[in-house]
């Protein structure tokens, strides 16, 4: 189940939205859950990151669609945020809060249901992951979003994370295979990189959290191209 | 003097062998790697299994004998490679006149060192070992020192047969010597191997220049697009100064309007008017003068084409890009697109995305087009058919490299997917 908010002022529009969510469902069978707003007023009084995808009308009477995402922002930074207006200069600013796209006025069904199953997909590369690994004395269970980085050790991996670094056994081959759908790429043979962790790329470097690693010539072309894929695969 | 003999045919063998592979292995392969590996190997023992049933066959036979053997290695070049009947000509020639070459320099060495030994002797195997590597191998480092453009060259009718009659003429002057009744002697030797070694200079020398050509040819295209789109960006330059100065007519009719008492008069006026604002919606303000003006441009070109384009562009880290590269970065991948929307029949579907933010200390132009057919992507990651025969995203491809960054491309659910990436220099 998909959580949408929909904010918009015109009730016609939130009809003809609606519509469109249940035409999607009966399309592409993905569930939703519409709560409609009629101003980013509304929306704020109370505001609780309960929703998957907020669609915004950017031209609203008491607080406009970009104020309204600005100050969502603040409480909510995973919620994909979607415009909707009639305008497209005003929606263009959108990167500031990270929306990436936006509808135009009069919203036609396939462009709508075309933004629903892009911010699905996002919803899918963002689903949490979980490696168990087996470590000194036992197993340990980590996210793996939190990982900066692994390295090779012979038959050992050494594990650089958010929470601290540690060694478990397997080889770089056994976990970068689980790790196949996840961000992760190799910048040289010992190395496997969480791509989502990149600070930087410079000069055959990359800054990975607080470490800098060597990125190797004869890997610098797949891993850049991995880094513009997941880099790209960003925000719906 | 005693009669020398003649070189031993699986000596000739295996430099034909040789000579074809490193011809043939830049070539594109027709069926899959398995298959051509086995098919090499089948044709390589069949070639020399003909040659070694045929080394002593009588005098009139000989050269029907060899043209067979060529004709082996015709085939099988045309077969088992993606190449034409006349390329497939041309790189039998080049190969034929450089195992000639190999297996005639060898023989020579080894009958001026031991003109009793025979070939199959451990000595006479290092002398071929050590001769033949050293051919292959310096031919091997100059073909592959510099990558033939987009690993292909256009073989004209003319090279073709250049390359044909000179291999042909080698081969008659290097031979003519042994059909005469005297006897074989080192002279002999020393001008087949001069004369072999003119046929692989001159092919040799040859090859060099249409290399050259489809080099410059392929520059010359490229140029062509960079060219295009700077230009398309001047006009629109000039066309949005024109559209400011509406804007400031506008101003003056909004005057106008309202100093009008009559309300339908008013009206109409308002009504004439807001229709002729719609076409202006389409500016953009991206923290980029030269994103602004393509962007505009290429949006004005989209509301004309009933094509849907949405942009959501932060311009501001784009400043290390010079004008050119921006205009070929943006504008050939925003013609693409439109290339390829273009052909949906439903306007409805023809939605071209485009998303241009920062992330990770680099910049990501990301542009997205419904396209309902899947897009077949060749080895070099570009399409294999597309609307601008491929210069247009080899030269964004280029462009991005040269800041050290990356270009790729990915279709899947309808959706094509041009993505670059550019790390933004500190």
């Amino acid at each position: 189940m998909i959580r949408i908010a929909l904010v918009e002022d015109e009730a016609e529009v939130r009809a003809q939205l609606q519509g469109y969510v249940q035409r999607h469902t009966r399309q592409y069978g993905t569930e939703f859950a519409v709560t409609e707003f009629a101003d980013g007023m509304e929306l704020l009084d109370d505001y609780r990151p309960v929703y998957d995808i907020l669609f915004l009308d950017v031209e609203m009477k008491h607080l406009d669609g970009m104020e309204t995402a600005r100050r969502v922002r603040e409480l909510d930074k995973d919620v994909i945020i979607v415009f909707i207006t009639n305008m497209a200069q005003y929606a263009i600013g959108g990167y500031a809060v990270g929306a990436l796209d936006y509808v135009l006025k009069p919203v036609p069904y396939f462009a709508f249901s075309q933004q629903l199953r892009k911010a699905e997909e996002q919803l899918r590369r963002r689903a949490r992951h979980y490696l168990a690994l087996p470590v000194e004395g036992g197993m340990r269970r980590l996210d793996s979003s939190l990982i900066y980085y692994l390295e090779s050790e012979g038959h050992r991996v050494h594990f650089y994370t958010e929470e601290g670094d540690f060694v478990a056994a397997g080889t770089l081959k056994a976990f970068e295979e689980k790790l196949a759908e996840r961000p992760f790429a190799r910048c040289n043979s010992g190395y496997l990189v969480n791509l989502a962790q990149v600070k930087s790329v410079q000069q055959g470097m990359v800054q990975v959290g607080p470490y800098e690693l060597q990125v190797s010539r004869p890997r610098r072309k797949a891993f850049l191209a991995a880094l513009a894929d997941h880099i790209g695969g960003e925000g719906a | 003097m005693t009669a020398l003999p003649n070189i031993p045919r699986l000596y000739t063998a295996l430099a034909e062998c040789l000579a074809v592979g490193i011809y043939a292995l830049p070539l594109g392969i027709r069926f899959g790697k398995t298959a051509t590996i086995a098919a090499s190997a089948a044709w390589a023992l069949a070639l020399s299994a003909f040659l070694q049933a045929t080394g002593r066959v009588p005098l009139a036979w000989w050269i029907p004998c060899m043209a067979a053997a060529v004709g082996i290695q015709y085939l099988y070049l045309w077969v088992t490679r993606t190449i034409s009947l006349l390329e497939a000509g041309y790189v039998c020639a080049r190969a034929f006149v450089l195992a000639e070459l190999a297996a005639s320099a060898e023989w020579q060495l080894h009958c001026f060192l031991w003109p009793q030994r025979s070939g199959a002797d451990g000595l006479s195997l290092l002398l071929l070992v050590v001769v033949y590597g050293g051919v292959f191998g310096c031919i091997w480092v100059l073909e592959h020192k510099h990558k033939s453009p987009k690993g292909h060259i256009v073989i004209s009718g003319k090279a073709g047969l250049v390359a044909v009659v000179m291999a042909a003429m080698v081969f008659a002057v290097s031979n003519l010597l042994f059909l005469g009744d005297r006897e074989v002697d080192m002279s002999v030797y020393y001008i087949r191997t001069l004369v072999d070694i003119c046929g692989v200079l001159i092919l040799t020398v040859q090859h060099e220049q249409l290399r050259e050509a489809a080099l410059h040819s392929e520059l010359a295209a490229m140029d062509e697009v960079l060219h295009r789109q700077y230009e398309q960006y001047k006009r629109s330059k000039e066309g949005i100064r024109l559209i400011n100065s509406r804007y400031h007519e506008l101003k003056i009719q909004i005057a106008d309007i309202r100093a009008e008492r009559d309300r339908a008069k008013q009206d109409a006026a308002l009504a004439r008017m807001e229709s002729g604002i719609r076409q202006y919606e389409a500016e953009n303000k991206t923290g980029n003068p030269v994103l602004d003006t393509l962007l505009t441009a290429k949006s004005m070109d989209c509301q004309q084409r009933g094509i849907n384009m949405t942009s959501v562009a932060d311009g501001s880290q784009l400043g290390f890009l010079s004008t050119r590269e921006l205009c070929t970065l943006v504008g050939a991948p925003l013609d693409n697109a439109i290339e390829s929307v273009l052909a949906e029949p439903d306007p409805e579907k023809r939605l071209l995305r485009v998303a241009i933010y920062n992330q990770s200390g680099c910049v990501m132009l990301r542009f997205e087009n419904y396209c309902a057919q899947p897009v077949e992507l060749g080895a070099d990651g570009l399409p294999v058919h597309n609307a601008h025969g491929g210069y247009d995203l080899q030269g964004v491809r280029a462009a991005a490299q040269h800041h050290d960054g990356t270009m790729t491309l990915h279709w899947a659910d309808g959706w094509f997917t041009l993505r670059i990436l550019l790390p933004v220099p500190s």
